[in-house]
């Protein structure tokens, strides 16, 4: 039988996902949990598993497409009779007792069941269920033979999905071929508009005609979509795809400000429908209109310089490349420079480096930084908010979680430690070990992505003498370490130089929040715990 | 007023057939704007339904309930001798009821000045029909659009069929031309309980043979068997599983031959009424000649603009197959008439409720539980007995109860099934429910008055819920 994938919860308040790669096909063979689709939400790209064994039957969406939580994706082609659902009926009796119903099975398909007649009544855990009482002729659940010669008008069945002759289906999105014809139509006289009108009656808009075959599934599935009648036909003359709306009524319902929404958003600049790239026929190349709407810079024709080869971005990158955008539009950053010693750091950390392994952690700088790091955003509150622009406020937090950002194949990946201001560095150098293994091996779920207050960027394990890191929404700041390197400090009073290990860190913040000399005194801060722990305690 | 130019030479839509699907598609074609011509072979419109269906026999129906209430009324202090039944009287009523609501349609087809012309039409390719008027000469004309409205005709069996005299279809059967002793109808769907009903309230002795094992087969089972509780003193005889195997024609009598599931044998009657179903009408349109194609059961093959495979020209109502109901053909006609006026609209109905006008009556609409299973769907179901409904108690209804399905996901009704007392104008308050998405919760809050029948209706939405109004509370939710 066939069942449905739908979007699972992905992640704590995430309601909706853009369907990145499609990773089977109609007809593959799939297993339980096997991944069929990649969902990219804000924070993280997760693969779908399904929930069955079968066959992939139908895919229903397209890469691009907007989702939400419970849209049904695909639908897999289940071998044999397994019941998800057992329906129970309550009986109920009036307060004289008189029995007037009969108890009786719902079991999906399953066709024994009412042979077991009321010994096989099952229970669901909210109704009570009451004996059926055996009739003569107690037919029920069996499928009424439709003897071939009475074409039936004596065939009270009013499922519209099954007795609609031949019509030809509603497809599950709903898309009419000859949609240009809509364009056609003009604002002329009323003469003119019947002509045009009986033209384009008569050249055939309006599904394709065909043999009308389409599953019952699919019927369904569009049918399941509530929309009244009038909101139905507002969505078909707009072109609105009611699949591809979310309904804003009550229990998901479809109203008529949800298709003019979608109308307007389809129509908006920076709003995205693929299927009006593809069928509308306005002559403007769609990868002009593209561009143009993301305000992006258009490509010129590189074929005449040579050849190309097109690459497509993964998920993580273009999740990274809107953040960034998102990020550098919207936040005026500044970045202050400074430089810590770290010869003593360094001391610390080859003596207790081998402790921290036998643990099962790396006691790296990144891990000393992330417990600096924590210290200083309880000292300077203001680094561990978030600004809300809707009401002016500073959102302080009240707890500290820190980011780290991990270089994988996939690119860049920041997961995050939790409540670092409470963990021992051990641990923190355990879980950091752990987070970047589990990043590069793409095992990183996306709650594990999720609720950093501020980040910290190590790129000194490459090189370079530093960088500008770009601050990671809704943080307000972030931390980028680059080489330390063996120099030659002039020691002050002393006159002489030594050689000291060098460690460049750069802050870039958000000046909505923090202000120049607020970055100064922050970095300087960590720099000077570095230099000397027992800052801490001041 | 002027009358509207009649372009002579190129009609702009010929509507072919009057019945409901037509002068539906026929007004409203007009209202939007267009010149349409509608064609039947009656004098006025109303088709099937109102000549010799839908409305004689609720008419009929009307009359025979009546008398059976009356009849029933000594519990309440009220008893009658027995009814005199003046028959002719009867059919000459009904026949009133059919001209009143004809030559109603008659004036409105003037009004819209719609062009009405009486006869037939034969199709001689995709652009051109050949009319011939009743009793008089064949005039060629050329459309831009066509609707083909022609319905559908009883089936024969083969050994019964109408003989004009004691073999009768439901058309015959109507005519009310005496009153058989006992009749036997062939066919246990809703046109054969119909006009068994009216029959036994007339006061013959029916008995019913029908091929599958129960009445009205695709119907749920529950309903059915509510119906069949009254059934019982219906009929004489019913006959499940079971076919006709021969009928000889005796001078006084019909000698049938049955054969059953296990035995065969045989009855006498006076006279033997066939439904057993329709087929398609349009033998004689002259589909042959135009690109219009047909299913393998002779039904016109439609989209979900009514079109057929002749783009312009449509086919609705029973002619385009799907259940054979007048309502269902009158939306059919009015979606192919926006479609051929121009607007770009569909037929998108999710629901076309059925109501079989016994007593007690069935109606049901939307997602039923024979065609759950089928799908696999699942659903939950509610019962709200009538004998927990204050009104039903009042007006001495013994049976009756109103089924609502409901998706256990969205509590969002998919079908409901009500049997009893007046159940045909209870059903679509569900089918605007089931158009809309309501849920359950929709249902419980909008407040029914007290005491009805529809009231029912919210009762089972809020037994549902789990907080019944006016029955024991059974579940845990």
């Amino acid at each position: 039988m066939k069942k449905e994938i739908k979007i699972p919860d992905i992640a704590e308040n995430v309601d909706t996902g853009v369907i990145g790669r499609i990773i089977v096909s109609k007809g593959d063979e799939v297993k339980k949990d096997q991944p069929v689709v990649e969902v990219e939400t804000d924070k993280a790209a997760t693969d779908i598993p399904s929930p069955f064994d079968g066959t992939i039957d139908e895919i229903m969406v397209d890469e691009g497409d907007e989702v939400s939580v419970g849209d049904v994706i695909m639908i897999v082609e289940v071998a044999g009779e397994e019941d998800a659902d057992k329906d129970e009926h309550a009986e109920e009796q009036d307060e004289q007792g008189a029995d007037e119903e009969q108890e009786e099975h719902a079991a999906e398909g399953d066709q024994e069941q009412e042979n077991k007649g009321a010994a096989g009544d099952e229970e669901d855990e909210d109704r009570e269920v009451d004996k059926a009482e055996d009739e003569e002729g107690d037919e029920e659940g069996k499928e009424q033979d439709k003897d071939a010669e009475a074409v039936e008008d004596d065939d009270e069945d009013e499922d519209d999905e099954d007795s609609k002759g031949d019509e030809d289906e509603k497809d599950a999105k709903g898309d009419e071929d000859g949609k240009d014809a809509k364009g056609d139509e003009d604002k002329k006289k009323k003469a003119k508009e019947k002509e045009d009108a009986g033209k384009k009656a008569a050249s055939g808009s309006g599904e394709a005609y065909g043999d009308g075959k389409g599953t019952a599934l699919k019927r369904a599935a569009a049918e399941d979509i509530p929309a009244a009648p009038s909101v139905r036909r507002m969505a078909r003359e707009a072109g609105v795809d009611l699949a591809e709306v979310r309904g804003s009524g009550p229990g998901n319902r479809i109203t008529s400000e949800d298709i003019t929404a979608a109308k307007e958003r389809r129509e908006a600049p920076g709003g995205e429908d693929k299927k009006e790239k593809e069928k509308k026929a306005t002559g403007k190349p769609s990868k002009e209109s593209a561009a143009a709407r993301e305000g992006a810079i258009e490509l010129p024709d590189f074929s005449q310089w040579g050849d190309t080869k097109k690459e497509r971005m993964n998920t993580v990158r273009r999740i990274t490349a809107r953040t960034m955008t998102a990020s550098w539009q919207q936040i005026p950053q500044v970045t202050q420079f400074d430089e810590a010693d770290i010869t003593q750091t360094e001391a610390f950390r080859q003596k207790h480096k081998d402790d921290f392994e036998k643990q099962g952690g790396k006691l790296t700088v990144t891990a000393i930084l992330l417990k600096i790091a924590a210290f200083a955003l309880q000292k300077f509150p203001r680094f561990n908010a978030s600004l809300d622009t809707s009401d002016n406020t500073l959102v302080m937090k009240q707890y500290i979680n820190i980011g780290i950002a991990v270089d994988t194949d996939k690119g860049l990946i920041v997961p995050v430690i939790r409540d670092t201001d409470k963990k021992p560095l051990a641990e923190i150098s355990v879980e950091t070990v752990a987070l970047a293994e589990k990043a590069r091996e793409n095992e990183i779920s996306p709650d594990e992505l999720q609720g950093g207050n501020f980040t910290i960027s190590n790129l000194g394990g490459i090189g370079g003498t530093g960088f500008t890191p770009i601050v990671y929404p809704p943080q307000v700041a972030i931390l980028g370490v680059a080489r330390a390197t063996q120099k030659q400090v002039l020691i002050e009073g002393e006159g002489r130089f030594k050689h000291r290990l060098v460690l460049p860190l750069s802050l870039t913040y958000d000046h909505r929040v923090i202000d120049g000399a607020d970055g100064a005194r922050f970095l300087r801060w960590i720099c000077d715990v570095l230099e000397d722990p027992y800052a801490l305690l001041q | 007023m002027a009358k509207k130019e009649q372009h002579k030479d190129k009609k702009e839509l010929i509507v072919i057939g009057a019945g409901p699907g037509g002068y539906r598609a026929a007004f409203m074609a007009a209202d939007l704007g267009m010149e349409v011509t509608l064609i039947d072979k009656e004098e006025k419109p109303g088709g099937e339904c109102l000549y010799r269906g839908c409305i004689p026999t609720k008419a009929l129906l009307h009359a025979v309930k009546l008398k059976d209430a009356a009849v029933a009324a000594d519990p309440m202090g009220i008893s009658f001798s027995d009814p005199d039944m003046d028959v002719a009287k009867m059919a000459r009523w009904k026949q009133g009821v059919i001209d009143k609501l004809t030559g109603g349609l008659a004036g409105i087809v003037k009004g819209r000045e719609i062009e009405y012309l009486q006869g037939t039409a034969k199709f001689s390719n995709d652009n051109t029909v050949v009319f011939e008027a009743t009793g008089g000469k064949s005039t060629e004309l050329t459309f831009e659009q066509a609707i083909i409205a022609t319905g559908a005709t009883p089936l024969a069996l083969e050994g019964l069929e109408p003989d004009g005299e004691r073999i009768m279809g439901s058309e015959a059967a109507l005519e009310l031309k005496d009153v058989p002793k006992k009749l036997l109808v062939v066919g246990g769907g809703y046109i054969g309980l119909e006009m068994a009903y009216i029959y036994h309230g007339l006061g013959s002795a029916v008995s019913v043979v029908e091929l599958t094992d129960g009445f009205m087969p695709g119907t749920d089972r529950d309903l059915v068997k509510e119906f069949n509780r009254s059934a019982k003193a219906l009929f004489e005889d019913i006959f499940l599983e079971t076919r006709v195997k021969e009928v000889k024609k005796n001078k006084t009598s019909l000698r049938v031959t049955f054969e059953g599931k296990d035995e065969t044998f045989s009855k006498s009657y006076d006279r033997i009424l066939v439904a057993v179903g329709e087929k398609p009408d349009h033998a004689a349109l002259g589909l042959e000649a135009t690109g219009v194609e047909t299913d393998e059961a002779g039904f016109i093959r439609v989209n979900d603009q009514q079109r057929t495979s002749v783009s312009h020209i449509y086919a609705i109502g029973d002619v385009a197959g799907g259940p054979l109901l007048a309502h269902k053909a009158m939306y059919e006609g009015r979606v192919a008439a926006e479609v051929a006026a121009g607007k770009d609209i569909a037929n998108d109905a999710r629901v076309i409720p059925g109501v079989v006008y016994t007593e007690p009556e069935i109606a049901f609409c939307g997602l039923t539980e024979t065609g759950a299973k089928e799908q696999g769907r699942s659903y939950e179901r509610v019962k709200f007995p009538w004998a927990a409904s204050g009104r039903a108690a009042a007006m001495n209804e013994k049976h009756g109860f109103t089924k609502l399905l409901i998706d256990p996901e969205s509590d969002r009704i998919l079908g409901a099934g009500i049997v009893g007392k007046d159940a045909g104008d209870l059903i679509s308050e569900l089918a605007l429910a089931i158009e809309m998405g309501a849920t359950a919760t929709d249902v419980a809050l909008t407040i029914h008055p007290h005491p009805t029948l529809s009231e029912t209706v919210m009762e089972a939405a809020e037994v549902y819920l789990g907080t019944p109004g006016h029955t024991m509370n059974k579940k845990k939710r």
